[in-house]
């Protein structure tokens, strides 16, 4: 019993929430609200839970009950630095919330520099011309098997798919830059080819995309019908 | 007679001498390294089995790790070389490998130990290529930006989206409709926020002069109070702070789905005729601006999340691609900051497109020499 009221629950919300697609209704705010209220709630038990008693109440005590004093002093600096977040709530002193802004800001933004070169422009580069194997996909020799075999394989596959990506790579990159003129005679023989490649990217994410929301769907529709439906039908015959 | 007894030591040693060397041949190679370019969080066990899956099945490891009670694990020998990485978590922690070989009779034979001190290193030099890069683009940027704070012209080309943000803004007031300015759903550490958070100090500054009713909801904490003090700017740059509200920018909610669920909500309620959704963004795209667009508002977008670009295209009226983001907020403002950068960026651009071509050069002749020196990341 306690299983079909929870799963009706769902079934509830679940359409409550898809009956927007009609248009905003009382249903919809309601499911709308419950889910804000019940997130914000468990992300405050989750925070403090994970974060505040694991890494700072408990570590806190710990270093003090060992007398581990610069321990205790650097984390309770740290809960310092937190607290003055709690400045924005008043009048005159909420300036100060500033400072811890400016260190987690500071700090984000410095400690984000050398993985996102490396991840964002290193591999990137990197990976347009080897493949994850080690092999380049630029090879003048694989690309000459291709004349010595012409299969539909090795065109595709082997002797076309580097070069047209090192050229989409290419002109995509010239289409960002913004120091020239749309007249300058690179980024206009670039454009179009780059939007054509931006283009085809889009659109096989969006088709890869909408087949994942379509799954989740299904995955509703699924629960409607083969979970809730059963056992609500075997409620009623008895 | 001596010579005899010499000749009967040397037969001796002779008929011993493949016994002991029977005795000497390792069942497996083994060795705890200490893993380079770390502050000491991991070493390496590196093993190496000699004997055949027929003679050894399994190597039993006896793995000591600090003050961790020890922990056994067992090896399938199947002739290959195995990599064990082991966490030690910092600098200065003893661990020590206990290796027993499993007989195939099933008896233990201890083959030995090996044992190390888990040492970290000052510089990791998997990251000085990066590291150098950083350098030359700081360097550039403080070129350029001094460049641009002495005045000298930096030109940006025209950006098709941002040109329509005054029209955007007009037609906001002529209908007495609000503004929405979604600044994405990441956090500070994310370009993208940052750039939007750029951008929105521009168009809040337009809000304000038109006196129009302005909404920024927020999934962030942390964004929340940035954006609070940039629409704060903004409205006394504007000359109206009586208009300033803390209201205006406000935290809608920190999950994912709940926060598109209230914004689409607050959009079906207070139907804004304009809704900027620039920032990062994540599969909550497509229901921000499809939400936006069945209550008639103009949308511009701009993401540098390249599985989301897809749906700003396909819902969107004007949508800004990865980089035109970042290049907005300086076309905008004119900031000698954000213009230095971005020139800047430029500059970097074209010096890696340079070495990417000289490298592919060399590729299509088979040397790796370029592409392995300068672009290969190391991790």
């Amino acid at each position: 019993m306690g299983t079909l009221i929870w799963m009706t629950i769902a079934l509830f919300l679940t359409l409550a929430v898809f009956s927007f697609l009609f248009r905003d209704n009382v249903l919809y705010k309601f499911a709308e609200h419950l889910f804000v209220g019940v997130s914000v709630g468990y992300t405050v038990y989750v925070s403090y839970t994970n974060l505040f008693l694991p890494r700072v109440w408990n570590p806190l005590r710990r270093a003090i009950g060992d007398g581990n004093i610069l321990l205790a002093l650097w984390l309770a600096l740290g809960v310092l630095v937190g607290i003055l977040y709690f400045s924005r709530f008043t009048q005159n002193w909420n300036w100060v919330s500033r400072y811890p802004i400016s260190i987690t800001v500071g700090y984000l933004t410095g400690y984000s520099i050398i993985p996102s070169l490396k991840a964002r422009i290193l591999s990137q580069f990197y990976g347009t011309v080897v493949d994850p194997a080690g092999d380049s996909l630029l090879n003048a020799e694989k690309i000459g098997v291709f004349f010595k075999e012409p299969t539909l394989h090795n065109f595709f596959f082997e002797a076309m798919a580097g070069p047209l990506l090192v050229f989409g790579v290419f002109v995509v990159i010239v289409y960002f830059f913004f120091s020239f003129k749309n007249t300058n005679p690179v980024v206009r023989f670039s454009r179009n080819p780059a939007l054509v490649y931006l283009m085809v990217a889009f659109g096989a994410s969006f088709g890869y995309t909408f087949m994942g929301r379509i799954s989740l769907f299904i995955g509703r529709m699924n629960f409607i019908f083969h979970e809730w439906w059963p056992i609500f039908k075997n409620m009623i015959s008895g | 007679m001596k010579t005899k007894k010499i000749m009967i030591i040397l037969w001796a040693l002779l008929f011993c001498l493949p016994v002991a060397a029977e005795e000497r041949a390792p069942l497996a190679n083994f060795e705890l390294k200490d893993t380079p370019n770390n502050a000491g969080e991991q070493v390496e066990f590196l093993f190496v089995p000699a004997a055949s899956p027929e003679e050894v099945p399994e190597f039993l490891l006896h793995i000591a790790i600090g003050d961790e009670p020890v922990k056994e694990r067992r090896l399938v020998n199947a002739g290959k070389e195995i990599f064990l990485p082991l966490i030690t978590g910092e600098a200065g922690v003893p661990v020590e490998v206990r290796v027993e070989a499993v007989m195939d009779d099933g008896s233990l034979k201890n083959l030995g130990t090996s044992s190390l001190v888990s040492r970290g290193e000052w510089l990791n030099m998997n990251s000085m290529k990066a590291f150098i890069l950083g350098l030359l683009f700081i360097a550039l940027i403080i070129f350029y930006v001094g460049r641009a704070k002495k005045g000298k012209d930096l030109f940006i080309r025209k950006i098709p989206g941002l040109e329509a943000i005054d029209d955007a803004l007009g037609r906001a007031t002529e209908m007495g409709r609000p503004v929405f300015y979604v600044p994405g759903t990441s956090s500070m550490a994310d370009v993208a926020t940052l750039a939007s958070l750029n951008i929105l100090r521009p168009v809040a500054r337009q809000v304000a002069k038109y006196e129009t009713p302005f909404s920024v909801p927020v999934k962030d904490p942390i964004v929340v109070s940035v954006a609070q003090d940039v629409v704060k700017e903004a409205y006394m740059a504007a000359g109206r702070p009586d208009l300033y509200d803390d209201g205006i920018a406000y935290l809608a909610s920190m999950g994912q789905f709940d926060y598109s669920g209230a914004v689409s909500g607050s959009m079906m309620r207070e139907k804004p005729a304009t809704v900027f959704l620039l920032g990062m963004f994540y599969a909550e795209s497509l229901i921000l601006a499809e939400t936006a667009n069945s209550v008639g508002a103009i949308q511009i977008a701009g993401t540098d999340a390249s599985s989301q670009l897809p749906f700003f295209i396909a819902a969107c009226d004007y949508t800004l691609i990865g980089e035109e983001l970042y290049a907005a907020s300086a076309y905008m403002s004119r900031e000698p900051l954000l213009l230095g950068t971005l020139k800047a960026q430029d500059i970097l651009k074209g010096l890696l497109l340079l070495l990417f071509v000289t490298a592919i050069i060399f590729q299509l002749f088979g040397i790796d020499f370029v592409m392995d020196t300068f672009l290969k990341p190391e991790w």
